[in-house]
């Protein structure tokens, strides 16, 4: 058991190609979460737009993309791994801002207008920063699964920590590296895991 | 590209086949959780919130990766279909569990003590007054989930399911040409949306009217 799954040998040797894959990981999530974020967020903003000739296409699109497996998109879009992730996280993220959105009395932004605010200045200071705060949440769940997903890159041959783990799999005939691998993803989210929990029971609890 | 659609069909087939199992068995599995995390047995407790822990930190591809790859050293040598079944139940369940307990701790407490003091059982009070009130809640996370792990049966393709992206793929080495893959798209798009738009249905039925 031990020597098959966590050989302390094999762990030592394949140490710096699966460091090197953690180091991909943290780089894609890096760039996919901020990407996400902000296209989400266009996307949301997009949506407080009361015109249907902006709401429907926009209701399709998202609908699109969560209904589509980000594997496929991949694999279609293969060297633009980090598009094909941005188009799916982002519909999530628009989907998340726009129920903050929603959840922001209309009268916020009345008062806001009224008070001389521009429709943007309103939306930047006083809609959205009790949109975020209401979807915490779910923005931080998201965000954990969208680091989640950057593993799905190990099927395009995105060298990070995963594929990395797995190159190491092959050259050593043992899966002490993929051991290793699951270990670092969980020491790397489960905190965030443990945080999301408190925050959902607390969400749900103070209904 | 139509020469290619029965294979791209039959992996329609196990697409489906995978996901119902998926489903009902991470979906049990996280309500059985769920309810003996009620019990409020304290080791019992930790071990549960171990494994929901564990399962909802790990990307599901690391986990079929683990199992499909791993387990053979031990000498257990699950098939492709079984590992990613198992290892998307698994996930489900993890993300299930948390959303009933989630749901069974907003329930009052008032509710639980006036339900006991008129006689009924603890197992009464869970099945006729917690529960009913408490899938109201659950279920607009419980289907987003759902219908978020049940996609990842593309993830099957890592580990040599022939599910519609495996179809798709081989067919697509076979032809030289990325239109099986648009097929494969195609049969995602006519799976999936119908079961968004009941989810969005199914969630505007059950809300509470605020």
């Amino acid at each position: 058991m031990i020597q098959n799954f966590f050989n302390p040998e094999i762990i030592v040797a394949s140490w710096p190609i699966v460091l090197a894959g953690l180091r991909n990981t943290v780089l894609l999530s890096l760039l996919v979460v901020p990407l996400g974020l902000l296209g989400g967020l266009i996307l949301a903003l997009l949506a407080s737009v009361k015109s249907p000739a902006v709401r429907w296409p926009l209701i399709a699109w998202v609908d699109f993309f969560r209904a589509f497996p980000p594997l496929v998109l991949l694999i279609l879009l293969f060297v633009c791994v980090a598009i094909a992730f941005f188009l799916n996280t982002g519909a999530y993220y628009g989907e998340i801002l726009r129920a903050g959105i929603d959840s922001v009395p209309a009268g916020q932004i009345e008062a806001g207008r009224s008070t001389g605010l521009s429709r943007l200045q309103a939306m930047t200071y006083v809609v959205l920063p009790q949109a975020v705060r209401n979807v915490l949440p779910d923005l931080l769940s998201n965000t954990l699964e969208v680091v989640k997903l950057t593993a799905l890159g190990s099927v395009v041959a995105v060298p990070e920590l995963l594929y990395q783990a797995r190159q190491a799999q092959s050259l050593t005939y043992n899966p002490t590296p993929i051991v290793v691998a699951a270990t670092i993803y969980f020491l790397l989210l489960w905190p965030v895991v443990r945080l999301l929990s408190r925050l959902e029971n607390r969400a749900l609890a103070g209904r | 590209m139509l020469k290619y659609l029965p294979d791209i069909l039959s992996g329609v087939v196990v697409t489906i086949e995978l996901a119902v199992l998926i489903v009902v068995a991470g979906i049990a599995a996280g309500l059985a959780l769920a309810l003996l995390r009620s019990l409020a047995i304290r080791p019992l407790n930790w071990l549960i919130i171990g494994v929901v822990d564990l399962f909802r930190s790990l990307p599901p591809l690391v986990v079929i990766v683990l199992i499909y790859f791993g387990l053979p050293s031990v000498n257990v040598s699950p098939s492709g279909f079984v590992s990613t079944w198992l290892s998307l139940a698994f996930v489900l369940m993890a993300f299930s569990e948390e959303i009933f307990w989630a749901g069974i701790t907003s329930v009052a407490r008032g509710q639980w003590e006036a339900a006991r003091s008129t006689g009924l059982s603890f197992g009464q009070t869970l099945m006729n007054v917690v529960l009913p009130q408490a899938f109201r809640l659950t279920i607009p996370p419980l289907t987003n989930r759902t219908i978020a792990i049940t996609k990842g049966t593309a993830l099957g393709t890592v580990v040599a399911v022939t599910e519609i992206l495996g179809q798709a793929s081989s067919a697509m080495s076979n032809s030289y040409n990325p239109s099986p893959l648009m097929l494969g798209a195609a049969a995602y798009i006519v799976l999936f949306f119908p079961v968004v738009v009941a989810a969005r249905w199914v969630e505007t039925k059950f809300a509470w009217k605020r």
